[in-house]
């Protein structure tokens, strides 16, 4: 099974990105592979073509100071600047890399969202905390807790770890799980 | 049984507590035992390695030497399957295998742990659900598992003296 490496870190869909020279935030909608450009129709006025046949991405504009909305198209990857902090977009990046299921790794359904925090663990590691949000109605059997499933989860979180600690990120990580919040829990 | 066991079965009994009626503390020192059951079975594999039977008492001091941060610094070096090196061991030296699945495995368990226990004793903040705890638990469970399995491989010996001394190698 390949490992990520920080340099292999492409264009995944959903990451939120800014573009050089615009101050909105975008999310990325497609990836298209190198010399597949494709002519911008109803694109912002502004072009970001791929010039080298690269690889481009298109975009969704999220929060805008401008009237533009319409998706922008080929835009190169070169454009493109991670919103997290140095520390956070590569893990966030290989997470959204495993939802893609790549090599066969399976990214579980009752996985709703998750979280990453960059700060230190207790002895004052500088650390990565990735926190997977389950959905409860998957860990829940008959009111208890089901071991098999909870079992399944822990052994995700580690394959997770191993792709994490194959980026060599100079930091320590965690890998954790949590459930999400009920409705009911939220409003009371 | 053993210390370790002991704790890992109490942390298994406050962990499958009716959800119902369990509370904070329980979840709490279930987190904290798993840690503590996982501390202990690798504290007295490293005594038993490096310490004779033979005065009575020697084993039990040379456990008491270990300390948390030098082996969680253990763990994590050995946390990546499939390496053939680990930092913190001496100069040029090369582990005898590329670290198995379970070793890895072990590793990265006592490095969550140790993280989830003290979250569990200090961070008055946490709230925890009922069901938190199960997953240190099993993961302390699994741990258990993947020693048995581990145990009498090559790599082994010197994880356990790393742990003990680890910080010495550097001289």
């Amino acid at each position: 099974m390949a490992d990520l490496k920080l340099d292999q870190l492409d264009p995944v869909v959903g990451l939120e990105v800014r573009l050089h020279g615009d101050r909105g935030l975008f999310e990325i909608i497609a990836v298209h592979p190198p010399n597949s450009i494709t002519i911008p129709a109803g694109s912002e006025n502004f072009s970001h073509q791929g010039a080298e046949g690269g690889r481009t991405v298109d975009l969704k504009r999220l929060r805008s100071d401008s009237h533009f909305f319409s998706p922008i198209q080929d835009v190169p990857w070169s454009n493109l600047q991670y919103v997290d902090d140095s520390e956070i977009w590569p893990v966030r990046h290989a997470i959204e890399w495993l939802k893609t299921n790549p090599d066969g790794r399976v990214y579980p359904d009752y996985i709703v969202d998750y979280e990453v925090e960059a700060r230190d663990d207790h002895a004052g590691n500088p650390s990565i905390f990735v926190r997977f949000l389950v959905d409860p109605d998957y860990l829940y059997e008959n009111g208890r807790a089901s071991e098999e499933r909870i079992t399944a989860l822990n052994e995700f979180t580690y394959q997770v770890q191993q792709v994490l600690l194959g980026l060599d990120l100079d930091r320590w990580t965690y890998v954790q799980a949590g459930q999400t919040r009920r409705a009911l829990d939220v409003a009371s | 049984m053993s210390l370790a066991e002991e704790l890992l079965e109490h942390a298994r009994f406050l962990a499958t507590l009716d959800p119902r009626i369990t509370s904070q503390a329980n979840i709490r020192r279930a987190i904290s035992a798993a840690y503590y059951a996982v501390f202990h079975l690798l504290s007295a594999a490293v005594a038993e390695q490096v310490s004779p039977v033979f005065p009575a008492g020697l084993r039990e001091c040379t456990q008491r030497a270990l300390g948390h941060s030098q082996m969680v610094n253990v763990a994590k070096a050995f946390s990546q399957q499939g390496k053939s090196e680990a930092k913190g061991l001496p100069k040029g030296f090369v582990l005898p295998d590329p670290i198995s699945q379970e070793l890895a495995s072990i590793s990265n368990g006592f490095k969550e742990l140790q993280e989830a226990r003290h979250t569990a004793d200090y961070d008055v903040l946490k709230r925890y659900n009922p069901g938190d705890e199960l997953a240190q638990v099993l993961q302390a469970e699994k741990i258990f598992k993947d020693w048995n399995m581990e145990k009498g491989s090559n790599n082994v010996p010197v994880f356990l003296a790393a742990m003990i001394f680890g910080k010495e190698w550097i001289k």
